[in-house]
């Protein structure tokens, strides 16, 4: 036996209140790691949903409104692209073409152009399952699932646009909404049944280790006719929803590290100072400070890390229980294991909070001991 | 003459009881040799238990001076205070004070757990004091699964384990039949003979008392020697 022994045999001499005490944490820490961990997946699905590229700066006509970096309205011409690679800073560019179908009340389509050897790029911001492949030529496109459940489209299927007739090469699964609903189609092709010959609504600039803020000044003021943004900045329509939800989803963690640690608080102190004879008649023996510090910080320790890694299942039973019973695609589709849902750095800042509290009220409970014994 | 193990000098030990002051040893002046046994006498509140705790340093005096082995008590800092105690003495507690979640054997080592004795050696010393206070076959028992005769010999054993130079009794029969009290007071008086410790018990059993060495009586405070 040894005083860490001595501390978890402490742990379990009344086991009601050692379960109800790992119980409490357990649950403070569940509340915790689920609000946090659904949250954050919330505004990971939210800002994937929207986001079709990933880029350093977009370049764009200054007539755009730009939805989550989307450009509406605007064009600029696709020569501008020359004239951003003699930007110094820039690396690559990629012509892209969005045209939202505007003939009906609600939007059926968007028809997105891009060079044929551009088309992976959309899987880098969001999962995409293709059923196909990807165009090999002008007169191919590919289509979102949404879209191609509505019209009753398959691979092989032809679809006319503008007048021109095109097959459908492939169908792009995915849970990005715009993607979805798109036709996607080499920039010629685009540009050619859209009527938008020469023109193009954005070019993506990839910068060569030039912070994008720079970037961005430096073709503003190398290129009068276009603006360069950070994408991060255009996110108007997901960036107040993802920050309410980090508002919640904080205040709901603020309020159960609260609880967590009046829950140790409380227990730990009754279950030190009932026990206040024992630790007397071990000092009168002859135990040191660190010898008692070492008795109450693994009895704090242990029932506190015992209800933190309790909490730590039951946030995982509980958030797969809620995304299979609350959302549309199972748990097993949509995360491959839990730490997708709470990521270790959450997991690690929660354990240490707890755990490392539970320890501090053991130290403090025993000092103050210690210093009536003098 | 060779010098005493401990003594207490002109020693007052006083407590707070609400607004008063109560005086619990008063200007007590004693000495314990190697190797005796001491019997303090005295009724129940006549300060018995604070005179035990003078010369185990738990508690310094308000005046006067305590002496180990002609060192100062009162100039020692609680460190070395504690330190003294874990290596010198040994406490056999008036309500035994036994560590309820740790079975015979582990409360017997508990001291030498404090002193970071070697695991080897303090399982070793501790099966040897189990045994030799006749608890073989209960070593790993709880106190609540013993008779109270049975925990007040785990309780001696524990005060041993640590071989000290002073055990200290604080009234180790007084919850105890005649026959198991005596039995008790054999095994502290026949241990610390063969290690040679001094004993201090605290009693008012006048049979115990007939086997010391040398009996002090207190009554309010006052030490006198029989």
């Amino acid at each position: 036996m040894s005083l860490a022994g001595l501390g978890f045999k402490n742990s379990f001499r009344r086991p009601v209140r050692t379960v109800f005490s790992v119980l409490g944490i357990a649950l403070c820490v569940m509340l915790m790691l689920t609000v946090t961990g659904i949250s954050q997946r919330y505004v990971t699905v939210v800002t994937q949903s929207y986001s079709i590229y990933s880029t350093d700066v977009v370049v764009v006509s200054r007539a755009s409104i730009l939805v989550e970096g989307i450009p509406l309205g605007g064009a600029i011409p696709q020569a501008t692209s020359t004239l951003l690679d003699g930007v110094s800073g820039v690396a690559t560019t990629t012509p892209i073409l969005f045209v939202v179908d505007t003939q009906t009340l609600v939007p059926r389509n968007i028809t997105i152009g891009v060079p044929v050897q551009n088309f992976t790029m959309f899987g880098r911001t969001t999962q995409i399952q293709l059923e196909g492949s990807y165009p090999t030529s002008a007169d191919q496109v590919v289509v979102g699932h949404y879209l191609a459940g509505i019209s009753g489209l398959s691979v092989g299927s032809t679809i006319e646009e503008g007048g021109v007739s095109l097959e459908v090469s492939g169908i792009i699964s995915t849970s990005n909404l715009i993607l979805g609903n798109a036709i996607i189609m080499p920039l010629e092709t685009a540009q050619s049944v859209q009527g938008y010959d020469g023109l193009v609504s954005a070019i993506l600039v990839g910068s060569n280790g030039v912070p994008p803020g720079v970037l961005s000044q430096r073709i503003d003021s190398t290129i009068p006719s276009v603006e360069a943004i950070e994408p991060s900045q255009s996110q108007s329509f997901t960036n107040p929803l993802t920050s309410s939800v980090g508002i919640i989803s904080e205040s709901v963690d603020v309020l159960s590290v609260i609880l967590a640690f009046l829950f140790v608080a409380i227990i730990s102190s009754v279950n030190l100072m009932e026990r206040k004879d024992e630790f007397y008649t071990v000092r009168a023996i002859g135990s040191s400070s660190g010898s008692m510090l070492k008795v109450a910080l693994a009895e704090t320790g242990l029932v506190s890390l015992i209800g933190f890694v309790s909490g730590l299942l039951l946030s995982a039973a509980s958030i797969a229980i809620i995304f299979q019973e609350y959302a549309e695609i199972p748990f097993t589709d949509s995360f491959h294991n839990i730490f997708e849902v709470i990521p270790p750095p959450v997991a690690l800042l929660a354990g240490l909070l707890v755990v490392g509290f539970g320890m501090l009220i053991g130290a403090v409970a025993i000092t103050a001991m210690l210093r009536d014994m003098k | 003459m060779s010098s005493p193990l401990c003594r207490l000098v002109s020693a007052t030990a006083t407590y707070d009881d609400g607004p008063t002051k109560v005086v619990a040893v008063d200007n007590a002046t004693l000495a314990i040799s190697s190797g005796e046994t001491v019997g303090i006498v005295g009724p129940s509140g006549s300060g018995k238990t604070t005179l035990l705790n003078l010369l185990g340093t738990i508690r310094p005096p308000d005046s006067g001076d305590v002496f180990f082995q002609e060192r100062r008590v009162n100039d020692m800092h609680a460190g070395e205070r504690r330190r003294l105690r874990l290596a010198r003495m040994g406490f056999v507690f008036q309500q035994l004070r036994l560590i309820p979640t740790l079975s015979a054997i582990e409360n017997v080592g508990l001291p030498m757990v404090l002193s970071a004795a070697p695991s080897r050696l303090r399982k070793s010393k501790a099966s040897e004091l189990v045994a030799a206070v006749g608890l073989s076959g209960k070593e790993h028992r709880r106190p609540n699964k013993m008779s109270l005769g049975e925990q007040q010999r785990v309780a001696v054993a524990r005060a041993l384990v640590n071989e000290p130079s002073l055990v200290l009794a604080d009234e180790p029969t007084s919850q105890l039949d005649s026959s198991t009290g005596a039995k008790i007071v054999d095994l502290i008086l026949g241990l610390s003979r063969k290690s040679h410790a001094a004993v201090v018990i605290s009693t008012h059993d006048p049979e115990v008392c007939e086997r010391l060495d040398r009996v002090y009586n207190i009554r309010d405070g006052v030490v006198s020697e029989r």
